[in-house]
């Protein structure tokens, strides 16, 4: 232990409580991974796409490189450009495809298994908008991209873009971050956050394809995208120690603001789970308060929505894979909460 | 890369991966029961040999103290213009090594200040002719060259382990360069399999011999044959970057290169296992083995574990070649966990052979 006397007054058993919580979530994860590498029923598609990153973040070693060898064998493809590229039929999931490779990069990156990172960064900022900095949400049937980028995405890609030291694509990341945000007209209270690559802007409630999933409102107490704020403010957070440039600190606070300034009603849902990122890491990097204890606030609320077998509930249960989903995520925000409460002794 | 396709690792293999995994722990535990409260281990004033802290505290799991000593070396090591300096640094040798390993872990720690923030001084070191580093720093704070001569540069410190942290970066460019030195001076060496030189000269752009008259045997060379006090991690740390680089740049050319190097390592007297410097060894042959396949790499990196359990002290570090200090046990134990988590990773990799 080495958080100093000083902070463990405030932090006190709680960090204590979310390492347990952290090695809880592992311990079911392992008991998932399958003899020949890969995790829970593969059949379900590729939601496991950071078990890499939790698994190299946990010590987990084994685990981290017989993933990376089922996903080795049965998951890397060329693509239509000769690029290397996470495929083939155990793919299945269409949707989120960039943000899925990206988080799968990161993890690879982190245990030095470089074919399976920065070997597939170039298939993944292929998805990338030349014009905003967006990244398409989805693949559709026909191989194209989908016109809607949404926030969390294009984070993703950003935070790949780091490990692999590809901090050009991450500052184009940063820049749509700024666009998008500059774009909003209802301030504080609702945010945008689906940009479209056709019209070069946000879709907006008066856009015919506009749907409720596209926009964040502050207030409501309904199923959102609460991601946003956070994940944003994680990406500026990693993006600033890398190019510490004021304008990225300054966004990445005005983005947790808008996290932070939702209906406490947004902790009903698991989206609210990447608030925790941002706030994790400004504390780690402006040492305010109002971090710390948002953090510490996110920890909590890790702890106390852990089922009692380590496991956590999706929003949406369909199979076994979707609950791998959702506890791979949150032992990794543990992680990072655990490392950036530790930073500032 | 050739892919395996039997289920699970064998029982001989998994019972060895498990003593090792215990090893790896007793030497995280050791290490942690070390850790200062402000983030810093052990006594810091002895100099930076804890380089490798942020690298080998990520990959075991211990993120606490991965981020915690981070920030403490941010705070009292990094300077204003990114570099690795100030009364805490100490050592004027092996600087660009120590410095690049600490990339190489902050960039999996995702602390971007003390990684990409710092390559850049690094990058300054390259010589521009033949793409190594020089790795000394003069006394008063100058890079021009290593061994206090004006032209040697000693590329045991300055070739594959800035590699690694190349790859930690993503220059690919800058791998790519070191990995054609290694190559270059591998065809320059007139008995590869024997002896090695490893100090290279500016101004020649040769390896510096007996006929040179600054040659130095004790750190210019490393000697097969000999029970001697040698750099003989050297054909070791080449293959794994080699593999590395693999990985990222499949070209057969690395991977013919790392064996080339490997075979090397593997070549030497039995007497290498009398020195912690060994250890290295086992980094080629568990890489290759994770990328080939080959029982060779298998056997040689189990033995290599094997080594790892004999040498580990009870309360979980190991001896240095030279222990002054704790800082020199804290040093190699942070090494040897990084060592026995590669070694680990590789035998998994590979499940069922």
């Amino acid at each position: 232990m080495v958080v100093q006397q000083a902070q463990r007054s405030i932090v006190g058993d709680r960090l204590d409580a979310y390492l347990a919580a952290r090695r809880r979530g592992t311990d079911w994860l392992l008991a998932r991974l399958n003899a020949d590498g890969s995790l829970g029923d593969a059949a379900e598609g590729w939601k496991y796409y950071r078990a890499l990153w939790t698994f190299g973040a946990t010590g987990e070693v084994v685990a981290a490189h017989r993933v990376a060898g089922f996903i080795r064998r049965n998951l890397v493809v060329t693509d239509a450009a000769g690029r290397p590229s996470i495929g083939g039929p155990l793919r299945r999931v269409l949707t989120d495809w960039a943000y899925r490779d990206a988080t799968h990069i990161v993890g690879a990156q982190m245990i030095e298994a470089y074919d399976l990172g920065s070997g597939l960064l170039p298939s993944v900022l292929a998805d990338m908008d030349p014009v905003s900095g967006s990244v398409a949400n989805d693949h559709l049937e026909d191989g194209s991209l989908s016109d809607i980028g949404d926030i969390p995405y294009a984070c993703g890609v950003g935070f790949a873009a780091l490990a692999c030291g590809d901090v050009a694509s991450a500052r184009r990341i940063a820049g749509f971050l700024r666009l998008i945000y500059d774009a909003q007209t209802e301030l504080p209270d609702s945010f945008y956050c689906f940009w479209s690559r056709a019209r070069q802007r946000p879709i907006l409630r008066t856009d015919p394809e506009f749907q409720l999933r596209m926009v964040v409102d502050n207030a409501v107490d309904r199923p959102q995208r609460w991601t946003i704020g956070g994940i944003s403010a994680g990406f500026l957070c990693r993006l600033y120690l890398a190019d510490p440039r004021p304008e990225y600190l300054d966004l990445a606070r005005s983005y947790q603001a808008f996290s932070m300034a939702a209906t406490d009603a947004q902790f009903k849902y698991p989206a609210v789970c990447k608030s925790s990122w941002g706030s994790s890491l400004l504390w780690m990097v402006t040492g305010d308060e109002v971090y710390r204890d948002w953090t510490l606030r996110m920890g909590d609320w890790y702890v106390d929505t852990q089922l009692l077998d380590g496991s956590w509930h999706p929003l949406v249960e369909e199979t076994e894979a979707d609950v791998i989903e959702v506890t791979l995520e949150f032992v990794m925000h543990l992680d990072t909460l655990i490392g950036a409460l530790a930073a500032r002794p | 890369m050739t892919a395996p396709s039997a289920p699970a690792p064998s029982a001989e293999v998994r019972e060895r991966i498990a003593a090792y995994r215990d090893a790896r722990d007793r030497g995280v535990r050791w290490l942690l029961a070390r850790l200062n409260p402000d983030g810093s281990i052990g006594d810091p004033t002895t100099g930076f040999s804890y380089y490798r802290a942020p690298w080998t505290f990520t990959v075991v799991g211990e993120t606490e103290a991965a981020t915690a000593i981070s920030a403490w070396i941010r705070r009292n090591l990094v300077t204003s213009d990114g570099r690795i300096d100030g009364p805490y640094r100490v050592f004027d040798e092996w600087s660009t090594y120590r410095d690049a390993t600490l990339v190489v872990g902050a960039q999996a720690a995702m602390q971007y200040d003390l990684s990409l923030g710092l390559w850049p001084g690094i990058l300054a070191l390259r010589d521009p002719v033949s793409g190594t580093f020089a790795t000394d720093r003069l006394p008063g704070g100058g890079y021009a060259a290593g061994f206090a001569t004006s032209d040697a540069l000693d590329v045991t410190g300055g070739g594959a382990g800035v590699g690694f942290a190349a790859l930690a970066v993503g220059d690919l460019a800058t791998a790519r360069g070191i990995a054609a030195f290694l190559g270059r001076l591998w065809d320059a060496q007139p008995a590869p399999l024997e002896r090695q030189y490893v100090a290279w000269s500016r101004t020649r752009q040769a390896p510096i011999t007996e006929a040179d008259p600054d040659f130095n045997a004790e750190t210019m060379l490393v000697d097969n044959r000999l029970d001697a006090s040698q750099y003989w991690f050297w054909g070791g740390i080449c293959a794994a970057f080699l593999s590395r680089l693999y990985l990222a740049d499949p070209r057969a050319e690395y991977l013919d290169l790392a064996r080339r190097y490997q075979a090397f390592s593997m070549s030497a007297t039995d007497a290498q296992f009398t020195y912690p410097a060994v250890c290295k060894s086992s980094w080629g042959s568990s890489l290759l083995w994770q990328l080939t396949g080959e029982t060779q790499y298998r056997d040689w990196a189990i033995r290599m574990g094997d080594w790892y359990l004999a040498g580990q002290e009870a309360a979980g570090w190991w001896h240095p070649l030279v222990e002054s200090n704790e800082g020199d046990a804290i040093e190699v134990t942070l090494e040897f966990v990084m060592h026995l988590d590669t070694l680990i990773g590789a035998l998994s990799a590979r499940p069922g052979e």
